[in-house]
C-alpha cells in the first residue's frame, strides 16, 4: 500500500493514516469479487503487513502507559480493534472467493488464511480499549476453520512474522489462539497481562492441536456450527464438535512457573516478557482459574438485581480506612454519599459544590449476592484497575462493602467505564494496634472477619509494604490484649493483600470479677 | 520466556521438587525473588526465605487448609528445590500428596526423595504410606509387612506438615474472633439507637 511511505513505521499511525488506511481496506473489500484472485491477494498481504508494522509501536505505547489512557491512545486502541477485525473479514471472504475461483488453493491462499486468524486474534486483544463486547460472535474465527478443515490446511504449517520474529505456526494454533484469547479478554485481564498470554500461547503453539473426540472431562471444546466460542468439557447433544486438550496447555502453564522458580526470564524477548514479574504471575492465576473451572465457571454469574443510585467510591485501602468508617453525626465531608433516584436534588452551597469535585460518585447499575456493576465516567474511574481495593455503601441502611475490582472495560465512544466488583467484607472494622517496632506509636489496621466463627478465616487488608515487615501486632480487646502477626497472604491485589493471621498470645485477661489484671 | 517450551527435553522432569535448581546468577535471582515475593507474599521475600523451614511447612499447612493446595504444593517445591539438602520440606510435601491421595504425585516425590535422601530414618514411614497408595510399587513392598497389622483404609499419617495438636493457638483466635464481634456490635448499638 505504501501508505503515508515518507512516515517511519516506528511511529504511531496518524489519523491521517488510519483513514488511508481503512479506504484501502474498503476499496480492496469492494473489488474483491472482480479483481484477479492472485493481485487481490497481493493486495492483502501488503495490507496486512502494514498493518502488523504499524501497530507495534501503538501496543508498545499502550503497554508502556502506566496511567488511564488519553483519548487519543483510546481512539489508536479502538483503531487497532477495529482495523485488525476488518482484516480478518477482508482475508475470509477472500479465502472464500479464492477458493471458489481458483481450481486448487494454494499456499497463497493458506497464507491468507492464516493472516486473517492472526489478525482476528489480535483484534480480540485489542477490544480491551473499545469497550465491552456483549455477546461476541464467533462465526468469523469458525468459518475460517471450517474452510481449512474442508480444504485440508488445517495443520498446515506457514512461518508468520509475529512481533518482528518468524514463527512457524499452523492454521488451527492460530485459531485457538483466537479462541483463547476470546475466553480471557472479559474485562477481567488487563492489556498488558493479555499481551503476557498471548506471548505464552505463542509459545504454546505446538501444542494447539485439535482432535475430533474429548479426552478425559477436562477438555476445551468449540462447537464449529455454531456462535459460541471455547467450551469446557465434552459435548452432550452427539454433534460434531472440535476439542483442544487441556492437559498440554496445562503442562505448559508448569513449564512457565519453573521458569520463575529457575530465575529464568529473557526481558529482551517481546515488550510482553519485559513486563514486570507480579503482571506474570497474575496471569498465571487467570490461566490456572480458567483451565480447571466447569462449564459453570468463567461465564457464569450469579443473578443480578438491577439498581438505580449513585454511590460514592472510595478508592485504594488508605482512601478507604479514613472515610469510610465515620460515624454518623461526625462531619459529613466524612461520610459516604449516597443519591438515591429520590434523593437527588441541588447542591446549593458554593463549598458543597466544591466538596462534590473530590467525590467519586459512580452508577450502582446492579448488585448480586457476590458483588455489584458499577458504572462511571472515565475521569471519576480513572484510578481504578482491575485488583484495586474500593469500598461503596450501596444504601444508607448498608454497611460498607469492600471490594476488588473484578472486570473493568471502558465503553468506547461512550467514555463510560463500566466495572465489576467483587465482594471481601461488608464487616471490616478499624483496629488500633501497637507495633513490635514502633510501640510508642500507634497504628490503624482493617480487620476483615472471616465467615468461619473459629476465627480461622479472619485477616487484616494491609498495604504490601506491611507485610515486607514481619511485625507482631498488640491490640486490647474487652478480654485482654491480644497478640498477633501476619503468616500468610488469602487475597491480594494492586497495593494491597488481605494478610491471614496468627494469635500469639493473649495478655491481661480480666480477672473473673470483672478488672483489667495491671 | 527464553526457552520454548514446546521444544523441551521429554527427560527434563516436570515436577520442581525432583531437581535442585541450579546456582543462578545476579539476574535471575532477581527473577526468582520477584516470583516469590509476589506469589508467596506474607511467606517470603526471596529464596533465601524459603530456607526457613518451620515458616514455610506451617504456611503450606495453612494454604492447604485454605482449600489452596497448588499455593500449598508449589511453595513446599520450590523450597525443595533451592535447598533440597532439608528433609522437612520434603516430608511435609509427601504429606500433602498423601493427604490428597494422589498416588503419582506421591510416587515421583518418594522416589526423589530416596534418590536426596538415601539415608534418611524417614523413608520407613514415607514407604509405609506409599504402600497405601501404591502397593504395586516395588520401592514401596518392604512397608508390607507393616500394613498387614494394621486395619482400616490408611495408615496413620505423621505429622511432617507439623499440624499442632495443641490448640491453644486456634482457642486465641476464636476468642479474638468473638471478641472483635463484640466489639463491631458495641460500636453499633448507637447508630441503631440514634437511627431510632
Amino acid at each position: 500500500m505504501n501508505t503515508n511511505a515518507n512516515v517511519s513505521s516506528n511511529t504511531v499511525p496518524t489519523p491521517a493514516f488510519r483513514r488511508e488506511f481503512d479506504d484501502a481496506v474498503r476499496a480492496l473489500r469492494e473489488k474483491i469479487l472482480t479483481l484477479d484472485c492472485r493481485l487481490a491477494i497481493e493486495r492483502f498481504i501488503a495490507l496486512s503487513d502494514e498493518l502488523k508494522v504499524r501497530t507495534v509501536p501503538v501496543r508498545k505505547q499502550l503497554l508502556e502507559t502506566r496511567l488511564d489512557w488519553t483519548d487519543d491512545e483510546r481512539a489508536l486502541g479502538r483503531w487497532m480493534h477495529s482495523a485488525n477485525q476488518r482484516m480478518g473479514n477482508l482475508g475470509r471472504r477472500l479465502v472464500t472467493v479464492a477458493t471458489k475461483k481458483m481450481e486448487e488453493a494454494d499456499e497463497t491462499v493458506v497464507n491468507v488464511m492464516a493472516r486473517s486468524l492472526q489478525h482476528i486474534g489480535n483484534g480480540i486483544k485489542a477490544e480491551l480499549a473499545d469497550g465491552p463486547v456483549s455477546g461476541r460472535d464467533y462465526r468469523e474465527l469458525h468459518a475460517l476453520m471450517r474452510l481449512a478443515i474442508s480444504l485440508d490446511c488445517a495443520k498446515v504449517k506457514l512461518t508468520l512474522s509475529v512481533q518482528g520474529t518468524p514463527m512457524s505456526v499452523s492454521i488451527e494454533a492460530l485459531y485457538f489462539r483466537a479462541m483463547l484469547l476470546a475466553r480471557f479478554a472479559n474485562g477481567a485481564i488487563s492489556m498488558p497481562q493479555i499481551e503476557i498470554l498471548d506471548w505464552w500461547i505463542w509459545q504454546w503453539r505446538e501444542v494447539l492441536q485439535s482432535v475430533t473426540q474429548p479426552r478425559g472431562a477436562n477438555c476445551l471444546r468449540v462447537d464449529l456450527e455454531s456462535s459460541g466460542g471455547l467450551r469446557l468439557g465434552p459435548r452432550t447433544d452427539g454433534l460434531p464438535a472440535l476439542y483442544l486438550p487441556v492437559e498440554p496447555i496445562v503442562e505448559a502453564h508448569r513449564w512457565i512457573v519453573a521458569d520463575f522458580h529457575a530465575g529464568r526470564q529473557d526481558r529482551s524477548a517481546s515488550p510482553a516478557a519485559a513486563l514486570p514479574v507480579a503482571e506474570h504471575v497474575a496471569v498465571l492465576e487467570v490461566l490456572r482459574n480458567g483451565l480447571s473451572r466447569g462449564e459453570q465457571g468463567i461465564g457464569t454469574r450469579d443473578p443480578r438485581r438491577p439498581s438505580d443510585s449513585r454511590v460514592e467510591v472510595l478508592v485504594d485501602l488508605p482512601e478507604i480506612m479514613a472515610k469510610g468508617f465515620a460515624t454518623p453525626g461526625a462531619s459529613s465531608n466524612s461520610l459516604l454519599a449516597i443519591e438515591g433516584g429520590a434523593q437527588r436534588h441541588e447542591r446549593h452551597t458554593a463549598i458543597g459544590g466544591v466538596y462534590e469535585q473530590s467525590k467519586r460518585m459512580l452508577q450502582l447499575c446492579d448488585e448480586s449476592a457476590t458483588g455489584f456493576g458499577l458504572e462511571g465516567s472515565a475521569e471519576s474511574c480513572r484510578s481504578i484497575a482491575i485488583g484495586t481495593l474500593v469500598g461503596i455503601r450501596p444504601s444508607p441502611s448498608q454497611p460498607l462493602q469492600i471490594c476488588r475490582v473484578m472486570r473493568r472495560l471502558a465503553g468506547g465512544d461512550t467514555g463510560r467505564v463500566t466495572l465489576g466488583v467483587r465482594r471481601i467484607s461488608s464487616a471490616a472494622q478499624l483496629l488500633p494496634v501497637t507495633s513490635e517496632s514502633s510501640r510508642a506509636s500507634s497504628a490503624t489496621l482493617l480487620f476483615v472477619p472471616g465467615e468461619d466463627s473459629s476465627g480461622s478465616q479472619d485477616g487484616f487488608l494491609v498495604a504490601d509494604s506491611l507485610l515486607r515487615e514481619r511485625t507482631k501486632f498488640e491490640s486490647r480487646l474487652d478480654d485482654g490484649v491480644y497478640a498477633f502477626r501476619f503468616n500468610r497472604v488469602r487475597q491480594k491485589g494492586r497495593g494491597w493483600s488481605l494478610a491471614g493471621i496468627e494469635i500469639v498470645s493473649v495478655r491481661d485477661r480480666p480477672s473473673p470479677h470483672g478488672s483489667l489484671r495491671a | 520466556m527464553k526457552i520454548d517450551s514446546t521444544q523441551r527435553s521429554s527427560a527434563e522432569p516436570l515436577h520442581g521438587a525432583t531437581k535442585p535448581l541450579p546456582e543462578a546468577d545476579d539476574a535471575a535471582r532477581a527473577v526468582r525473588d520477584a516470583y516469590i515475593a509476589t506469589r508467596f507474599a506474607g511467606v517470603a521475600r526471596c529464596g533465601e526465605d524459603l530456607a526457613e523451614t518451620e515458616r514455610v511447612i506451617r504456611a503450606a499447612r495453612l494454604y492447604f487448609e485454605d482449600s489452596q493446595p497448588a499455593m500449598a504444593t508449589e511453595l513446599l517445591d520450590i523450597a525443595i528445590a533451592l535447598h533440597p539438602g532439608r528433609e522437612e520440606p520434603w516430608l511435609a510435601r509427601l504429606e500433602l500428596a498423601f493427604l490428597a491421595r494422589n498416588a503419582a504425585d506421591f510416587r515421583g516425590l518418594a522416589h526423589a526423595f530416596k534418590h536426596f535422601h538415601r539415608a534418611s530414618s524417614a523413608w520407613k514411614e514415607v514407604a509405609r504410606l506409599g504402600y497405601a497408595l501404591s502397593p504395586d510399587d516395588p520401592a514401596f513392598a518392604a512397608a508390607a509387612d507393616s500394613q498387614s497389622s494394621r486395619y482400616g483404609p490408611w495408615p496413620d499419617t505423621p505429622n511432617w506438615i507439623q499440624a499442632t495438636w495443641d490448640l491453644t493457638s486456634e482457642v486465641r483466635g476464636a476468642e479474638f474472633h468473638n471478641a472483635m464481634l463484640r466489639r463491631a456490635t458495641a460500636a453499633s448499638l448507637p447508630q441503631v439507637a440514634r437511627a431510632a
